[in-house]
């Protein structure tokens, strides 16, 4: 089928759009933006790591070349680096790292005295690691430093290390594998499991955790998290990439926050707020990336996250990506606001709402749903689709009545969120 | 509910036909939600978009391959673009919500922020349904940079020869076209790296002798941009076979390729052929022999690890040594 006769038939009810009926006009609600980012990082400025020069690096190289040597001048040199101040000791070996031209050798050093003795404020630049670190053992030694400081990122590495059986480099994996196992002693303990009780158990510990992680953006038996000051830092400077224009530190950006511990959201909330129109697009989209966690950080907090992100629903540049965070926190204290633009909105801001109320709504809009179905509502295939899926849980829908002309990729998309739904918080 | 949905999706795709197969009874105002409204009065412009790649851009598969089917959601921003317009010039678009499907669509590039449509036409029919109105960008690099210069593609351009340049990207992505009814506009095919004819007129290949021995040159003579432009993934390959005694031929040998690497292959350099420059290779040997007929190709791949005979052969010319 052509796309011009798909494209028609999947447009369903647009032709009753076109006739008599405009739609009310959407509510008018005024917005203050701010210089969030700038306000923050000029706060920050003096926390979080350091510069560092290139002379610097240079020492920290060579102090960790002579402290693998062992014997006296060894000692002296592990010694220097013990005591260096893990803020700098943090910066100087993330440059490290980071450098695409650096040895390997100088890499996997760097990388073990950073999980021995960084800075928790490394968490967001190590964290980005896990992008683009192809050597298993460093993967290993990045996920464990996270671990140590709070961090559940890195756990999805150990399971791809022991669950990965056949390599171009069998002894990599080997001593990758060996030290995951080792690193698995880490984990938070809890009532059933132990460090020491064999690797079944471990393995079983590992996955529980990592739910946990998956879940919360918290590991187990921990307290709620509060960030130091180094490491709010650090974060800010994160978020401030999301300016850019190039795609890629956005990119990176975003790979970082989804990955953060749950005392990040709150940053990214305020981002959302920021008088750059492509900051707060990309902060409220990395919310409705991590998803449900924001709205079980935001219950549990008691953080009236509705207000804030109500706050921002002036901003018509990014509405639509404020229904969508907002549905994609689960809450259904949303789903009034996100109706009341299903009726009056554009077409992006009605399949906004339509796809933030499918992971957000209760059964209590189901009646006023179906009345404005009958009513020759404008809605995309999109917006159909989700509000489709949102009915079936209420009653069935053949297979022939499914909205038709949706992507199968955006179809799968919406029914996976259907699924979520069963865990909104 | 069952009974009612059913009904109402029966209805919803006949009218749906009939708004868009059938023009519009007046000149009434438009509200345009959907680019599937301009379908009606512009049918030639929607066949020709029909064909080209701004069309394909959801579905290929290429990019969903490469964007592990649209997980990496950045992606979607150029190849499910929000209305250009509703942007700062050449600022980076972001994705839209609705009909995807429909890849760079009308609305991409016309839709206006204050209603209406943006046209680069000054005698635009202002009362026409879709209330064209003039916008000196449209005509603009910076219009097509909100996507196209995520690689430098329009940078490239600013530091082109003048002779190259042109006055912008559509001098030859979008040459003119006259169209049924005395319409004058510009095609919407958007021929580019996916075009035989359009990979050709960028550059020349040429062989020959001289006291150094066999060699190829080739030259960017016609693109406003590198050779290959864009994606890293482009990669343009000189080779070289040469023919036995037996008369038989030996294997190709690759001379050299042109090409902007990806960000970890740290080993290698930006090799893409500027605008207006020219390279020249000696013919390096296959190990049998060196002298007698050769010929010499330029494969063009849409992605580096593209087999020989699924690229497009852009030349082969033939040289006796």
């Amino acid at each position: 089928m052509s796309k011009l006769a798909s494209a028609a038939l999947s447009l369903l009810l647009l032709a009753a759009s076109c006739g008599e009926q405009e739609p009310a006009p959407a509510p008018q609600v005024e917005v203050v933006w701010r210089a969030v980012l700038d306000e923050q990082l000029k706060a920050f400025a003096e926390d979080g790591l350091p510069e560092v020069s290139a002379d610097q690096i240079s020492d920290y190289l060579e102090a960790m070349e002579l402290a693998a040597e062992g014997g006296q001048m060894g000692t002296r040199f592990h010694m220097r680096l013990e005591e260096a101040d893990p803020l700098e000791l943090s910066a100087a070996l993330l440059a490290i790292v980071e450098n695409r031209d650096m040895e390997a050798i100088d890499k996997a050093r760097a990388y073990a005295w950073l999980r021995a003795r960084g800075s928790s404020a490394m968490m967001p630049r190590l964290t980005l690691r896990l992008k683009y670190e192809k050597d298993w053992v460093a993967n290993v030694d990045i996920a464990l430093a996270l671990l140590q400081h709070g961090s559940g990122a890195g756990l999805q590495a150990f399971q791809n290390i022991l669950a990965t059986e056949d390599s171009s480099d069998p002894d990599t994996l080997q001593q990758a594998r060996f030290r995951t196992m080792k690193a698995l002693a880490f984990l938070p303990p809890s009532d059933r499991w132990q460090p020491g009780d064999g690797f079944d158990a471990d393995w079983r510990r590992l996955l529980e955790v990592q739910a946990y992680w998956v879940k919360h953006r918290r590991l187990p038996n921990r307290d709620a998290n509060k960030a130091t000051r180094d490491q709010r830092a650090e974060t800010w400077r994160t978020l401030s990439k999301l300016i850019s224009q190039r795609l890629r530190p956005v990119d990176d950006a975003r790979f970082v926050l989804v990955r953060m511990p749950e005392w990040a959201f709150e940053p990214i909330i305020e981002t959302s707020l920021d008088q750059d129109r492509y900051v707060r697009e990309h902060a409220l989209q990395t919310l409705a990336w991590i998803g449900y966690p924001v709205g079980r950080w935001a219950r549990e907090q008691a953080y009236d996250l509705q207000a804030k992100l109500q706050s921002a629903i002036g901003g018509g540049d990014s509405r639509a990506r404020l229904f969508e965070a907002m549905g994609a926190s689960g809450l259904n204290e949303m789903q009034g606001t996100l109706l009341q633009w299903l009726k009056d909105g554009s077409m992006e801001e009605m399949t906004a709402a339509a796809d933030a109320l499918l992971r957000c709504a209760g059964q209590e809009p189901m009646a006023e749903l179906s009345t404005m179905l009958t009513s020759n509502k404008v809605l995309s295939p999109e917006a159909r689709y989700s509000l489709a899926l949102l009915f079936t849980e209420v009653d069935a829908i053949d297979a022939l009545d499914w909205p038709q002309g949706l992507d199968s990729s955006e179809a799968h998309r919406r029914r996976l969120w259907r699924l979520e739904r069963e865990d909104r918080p | 509910m069952k009974t009612f949905l059913s009904g109402l999706l029966a209805l919803g795709g006949v009218a749906a036909l009939v708004m868009v197969l059938i023009p519009p009874k007046s000149d009434a105002p438009l509200r345009l939600v959907s680019s599937t409204q301009c379908f009606a009065c512009h049918a030639d412009v929607a066949a020709e978009w029909q064909e080209s790649h701004h069309q394909f851009a959801f579905e290929n598969p290429e990019v969903r391959r490469l964007s592990n089917n649209f997980a990496n959601q950045e992606c979607l921003a150029c190849h499910a673009p929000r209305p250009v317009l509703s942007f700062k010039p050449g600022e980076r678009v972001l994705a839209r919500q609705s009909e995807r499907g429909l890849g760079v669509d009308c609305l991409s590039c016309h839709s206006h922020p204050e209603g209406g449509v943006g046209t680069k036409n000054p005698n635009a029919k202002s009362d026409a349904p879709c209330q064209p109105r003039y916008v000196e960008r449209m005509e603009s690099v910076d219009h097509c940079a909100a996507c196209h210069n995520q690689h430098k593609t329009v940078e490239q351009w600013r530091a082109a020869p003048p002779e190259l340049k042109g006055t912008g990207c559509i001098d030859c992505h979008m040459p003119e076209e006259f169209r049924a009814g005395g319409r004058r506009g510009r095609n919407h095919a958007f021929k580019a790296s996916h075009d035989l004819a359009a990979l050709q007129s960028a550059v020349e290949m040429k062989v020959g002798k001289d006291g150094n021995g066999a060699f190829v040159t080739l030259e960017n003579v016609g693109a406003g941009h590198n050779f290959p432009t864009d994606e890293r993934s482009r990669a343009a390959d000189l080779q070289v076979r040469w023919q036995h005694a037996d008369g038989s031929w030996g294997s190709w040998v690759q001379i050299h390729r042109f090409r902007d690497p990806y960000r970890d292959e740290t080993d290698l350099t930006n090799t893409q052929l500027p605008s207006g420059a020219t390279e020249r290779y000696a013919l390096p040997p296959d190990g049998v022999t060196q002298s007698g007929s050769a010929e010499v190709r330029l494969l063009y791949r849409t992605n580096p690890f593209m087999p020989d005979g699924e690229a497009k052969e852009l030349y082969r010319l033939s040289l006796e040594v």
